[in-house]
């Protein structure tokens, strides 16, 4: 060993640094350099999960609030929590009376939260922050009351988002098809699958139909068709689940027919954004918040309505919105309410460049709304008129919906796409442990 | 003040000095050296353990107190179709890994204890990945890994192998987070080695050689059995980390395609902190630590037996 | 010719075909097992456009610092200070516990010897993680979540430290200590004058395993941090990853393999400086079974 350290010295500098960041730890726990803000401040604390582009407009236009607002004494603090562990984090801050005043959801899907005590209703509260209710597309504010919660509104409707169909036109074009009758029904959407699918040997190396191989994507597909195929998770009085459910299974053999039949999917895509953006897809149903990345990326592509694959048309609603957390401190509700108005009122850059149509009549009105982008994203914002699929307003939402992070959903019916359970054990499966989840409401 | 004490105090302390543990004088100053250490091992081990136990019990969504379910959780453990297909996964992630590293470890110790010119640079070349954070092995691989653009397959296609979905097929997906973890992992395993290796006599070997012995026979013969011990615990450690595993799935797969890739752990944690379902997931970890512990007793078995 | 090559490779005794091919597959595979870095470096300098080739190109077309300007809008500063408190913190803590420890456990006579022993030995068969749902519960009672406290306290009572120093000093030759207890020196005198220089090797090979696992911690610091100030910096790190439940980066690797030469450029660095006394410190010591 020809180790050269003094051992005193070493023992000393050990027992001193470690010491003192051991204390400097535990007696200041949150004390660190970059955080200080201006004492007169008053801070709202908003926690947001938003990660892709769509995330540096929302930055701005909190940036923007917080510019408007210096020296008036408030400001927006704002953090990114992984969506993945956002709904934990909020609950143990709240169990903590920590809870950040407001933060991202979708509106209408978070009965559990409400459930558990930590939301409270916003109506009365941005009222007499002076926000105008009656500019309101009346669609976002319905989706965010609660039937069982005495239709209380605990959601404040920011951007509404709908599915639509994104086709690649490089595509299109070499394969002769013409951009300007983009496929509206089933048999024209296959028509154009098959035509854009590229093969090699028996695999497909490109989707004319992109979906995932399992998980939230493909999922979404199957429940969207089975939706228009007449298919229902539960009626509408939130009483029963899988209503016809003869629907749900057709629409799956539709989308396993999608992959072994036509030949028009392969399951070997897990990122859907990267398969769509690289060119491993032709046509892709998603969301405005693609649009951003992609139109910087230089893909050459058009957004057009989504077909009617299954006899009604219909497409997923989504509404982004904020809801306000428990305080302790109850005066904060005034405050927060204050900045979320301005973030309402203000909120064309982020109907227009971020994502999503406007919840706000007066800025639907707006000549330069149909300025940015508009080609883009006109199917998006018009597409509003028949997304009428959202998830049951239910404690257990997150184990009904299709699009979200791994639930009870895609580990029931995962297996059917990789074809180790038919069609039909998988609805039925799936209905049963639906129906204990409601039976549990 | 150190001269005069009471004569009460004296005799206690006298009495304390004279007793006897085991036949020997109790060292009492010896609770001052353990009790730093152990404090925080009880609170933060101990006392977490026995907690998260009681935990298994209830039904808990962090909010409000726990309620207490009896076997509930465990019940559910046992009805749940997932259950058995994460400890499968765990196994199959163990049996690529644990045979994987120990036999590469081996034979990258073997080399470089030929001490061949360029040694140190191999020695070092194979230990750095352990150095980096699982983050970056895990987004540099999934980089590597990808069915189109990634390195691995165009050099495979290079040579007429077909692109192979590596993150997105669920047969392959355990091939790929297992070929990760032996590339992250390996050079660890190597060093224990190296150090058994390096104990070894050179004339055990030497008197091998004289007797005629093949370099296979010598190795096989002589050089494993005295390597037993530390490949016993190369296994053992192996073992322990497979059943762990879980940053590589939450950054390389998030346990997908259709759970292909979810590990015990990466379960446990989309329980208990995405679906804030903390009994559930505490009785998982339960199981989870008593499968661990008879893997390792039957290990520990088998390669004594041996011995 | 043959005494040329056997220079070049450093061999020594007989020269045999099997140990020409062992030179150069074992340099092979070394030079393999680091191509993963050259190709996370080079894919840091691409422009991300030039990211997704048909091809390989190992050297970036166009030369490019964009990427890291994308990664330094995030406090990496910031999150690389904590995870230097954090790990030194808990690795120096470890080291002195474990070493106090593990002498006891190995020099001195007291009652509750072995049941210390024995719960250690069990709880290395435990998963951390397990404790990690109660961890959690107790900082978030104690409001202490989010904090360098929740950060380092948890790991301090490294298990295998104690191993490691107990191991050591059982196979220390008693004589050198008997014969200062016989000068009259105290315990702890000859703990710290004799038996702790011995022990230089073992702490040091304990030092880098305790830093390099505590700089890697992913679970626990991913669940106790919530604010951006206080992450660690593989947890910073991971919001690059493309794997992300709903709405991912479309931007393609480039970005991603800037954080990660960030991120494992300076520990790879620290680790060539002092990789002779690791590895020689590991190889002299009782890590063996």
């Amino acid at each position: 060993m020809n180790v050269k350290l003094n051992r005193r010295s070493f023992l000393k500098m050990a027992g001193i640094a470690s010491g003192t960041a051991l204390l400097a730890a535990c007696a200041a726990p949150v004390a660190a350099p970059g955080d200080e803000p201006m004492a007169e401040d008053y801070i709202v604390n908003h926690w947001t999960w938003l990660s892709a582009s769509d995330a540096e407009v929302w930055g701005a236009h909190i940036d923007n609030f917080n510019e408007a607002h210096a020296g008036l004494g408030i400001q927006i603090e704002r953090l990114e929590v992984s969506s993945n562990e956002y709904k934990t984090k909020v609950l143990a801050a709240a169990a903590t009376g920590q809870a950040p005043d407001f933060g991202w959801a979708d509106a209408g899907e978070r009965a559990d939260f409400i459930a558990d005590g930590v939301m409270i209703p916003v109506e009365e509260h941005l009222a007499e922050a002076g926000l105008d209710w009656s500019d309101f597309t009346a669609l976002s504010v319905a989706k965010g009351r609660y039937p069982q919660f005495n239709n209380q509104l605990y959601h404040m409707p920011l951007d509404a988002m709908t599915w639509q169909l994104e086709i690649n036109l490089d595509h299109v074009e070499e394969v002769g098809l013409d951009p300007d009758s983009p496929p509206t029904n089933n048999d024209e959407l296959l028509e154009w699958s098959k035509a854009l699918s590229v093969q090699e040997g028996d695999t497909v190396v490109r989707s004319g139909f992109l979906m995932t191989g399992s998980g939230l994507h493909v999922a979404f597909i199957w429940g969207l068709v089975a939706h228009q195929m007449g298919f229902r998770i539960t009626n509408d009085e939130l009483t029963e689940v899988c209503v016809n459910p003869d629907a749900a299974k057709e629409a799956a053999q539709w989308t396993l027919d999608l992959f072994d039949v036509h030949k028009v999917a392969t399951r070997d895509v897990s990122d859907r954004y990267k398969a769509f953006g690289t060119g491993e897809g032709s046509m892709f149903l998603t969301g405005p918040w693609t649009l951003n990345g992609y139109i910087e990326q230089g893909l050459n592509f058009a957004v057009e309505f989504t077909p009617n694959i299954g006899g009604e048309l219909a497409t997923r609603l989504s509404v982004g919105s904020q809801e306000m957390y428990i305080q302790e401190d109850e005066s904060r509700y005034a405050r927060s309410a204050e900045a979320l108005t301005w973030l309402s009122d203000e909120s064309f850059l982020w109907t227009t460049q971020g994502r999503g149509a406007a919840c706000r009549q007066s800025i639907l009105d707006r000549e330069d709304y149909k300025e940015h982008r508009w080609e883009y994203r006109q199917p998006f914002v018009e597409g509003m008129e028949f997304a009428t699929f959202i998830p049951p307003k239910l404690k257990a939402a997150p184990d009904f919906k299709y699009y979200t992070s791994p639930n009870l959903v895609h580990r029931i019916i995962d297996p059917v796409w990789q074809g180790d359970k038919s069609v039909d054990e998988g609805v039925d499966e799936l209905c049963a442990a639906w129906e204990e989840l409601l039976a549990a409401e | 003040m150190t001269t005069r004490q009471l004569p009460a105090d004296t005799s206690l302390r006298t009495r304390l000095g004279r007793m006897t543990w085991k036949g020997e004088r109790i060292e009492w100053s010896a609770y001052f050296y353990v009790l730093p250490f152990f404090v925080p091992f009880v609170i933060f081990t101990i006392l977490a353990i026995i907690f998260g136990a009681y935990v298994s019990f209830t039904e808990w969504r962090i909010i409000g107190d726990p309620l207490w379910v009896g076997f509930a959780n465990y019940v559910r453990a046992f009805n749940d179709d997932f259950v058995p297909k994460v400890w499968g996964n765990t196994f199959q992630l163990a049996a690529i890994v644990v045979p994987g590293t120990t036999i590469l470890a081996l034979l990258f110790a073997l080399y470089v204890n030929q001490r061949l010119r360029g040694f140190t640079a191999s020695r070092l070349a194979f230990y750095a990945p352990r150095v980096v954070s699982v983050t970056v092995v895990g987004l540099v691989w999934v980089w590597m890994l990808d069915t189109r653009f990634g390195v691995i397959n165009q050099y495979l296609h290079k040579v007429g192998v077909p692109y192979i979905p590596w993150l997105t097929n669920p047969d392959w997906v355990l091939w790929a987070v297992g070929m990760t973890t032996i590339w992250w992992d390996l050079g660890f395993h190597m060093v224990i080695l190296l150090a058994a290796l390096q104990d070894i006599p050179s004339e055990l070997k030497d008197s091998a050689s004289i007797d005629g012995a093949s370099a296979l026979q010598q190795f096989w013969y002589v050089v494993v059995p005295l390597l037993r011990p530390a490949i016993s615990l190369v296994i053992t450690l192996e073992i322990i980390s497979a059943f762990r595993i879980f940053s590589q799935i939450f950054v390389m797969t998030q346990g997908g395609p259709a759970g292909a890739s979810f590990s015990i752990i990466f379960y446990i944690y989309e329980r208990g902190f995405m679906n804030t379902e903390l009994g559930y997931s505490s009785a998982l970890s339960l199981m989870l630590f008593f499968t661990i512990l008879v893997v390792t007793l039957i290990q520990l078995r088998i390669i004594r037996e041996r011995a | 010719m043959v005494a040329r090559l056997k220079l070049v490779m450093g061999a020594q005794g007989r020269l045999t075909v099997g140990r020409v091919l062992l030179w150069i597959i074992g340099l092979w595979l070394a030079y393999m097992w680091i191509l993963p870095f050259v190709w996370m470096v080079s894919t840091s300098f691409k422009l991300p456009g030039e990211v997704m080739t048909q091809t390989i190109e190992w050297i970036p077309r166009t030369w490019t610092l964009d990427n890291y300007r994308v990664v330094f809008q995030k406090p990496i500063v910031r999150w690389l200070w904590n995870s230097m408190v954090v790990t030194t913190s808990i690795t120096l803590a470890s080291i002195m516990l474990g070493a106090a420890a593990g002498y006891a456990l190995a020099r001195m006579n007291f009652p509750g010897r072995n049941v210390f022993f024995m719960m250690l030995l069990l709880s290395l068969m435990i998963p951390t993680e397990m404790t990690i749902v109660p961890r959690f519960i107790a900082f978030l009672r104690l409001r202490a979540t989010d904090s360098y406290a929740a950060l380092i306290l948890p790991p301090i009572a490294e298990v295998f430290s104690v191993y490691l120093f107990r191991q050591f000093f059982l196979s220390l030759p008693r004589e050198l200590e008997e014969a200062a207890a016989m000068d009259g020196a105290s315990r702890f005198r000859i703990f710290r004058v004799i038996a702790l220089p011995l022990a230089r090797a073992t702490t040091i090979a304990a030092a880098v395993l305790l830093f390099t696992t505590n700089w890697n911690a992913f679970l626990w610091p991913l669940l106790i941090t919530f604010s951006e100030e206080m992450k660690t910096l593989p947890i910073g790190m991971a919001a690059f990853a493309p794997v992300t439940m709903n709405r991912t980066q479309i931007e393609s690797y480039a970005p991603g393999m800037a954080a990660m030469t960030i991120l494992g450029v300076p520990s790879l660095i620290v680790f060539l400086f002092l990789q002779r006394y690791f590895m020689e410190g590991v190889i002299s010591t009782g890590i063996k079974g």
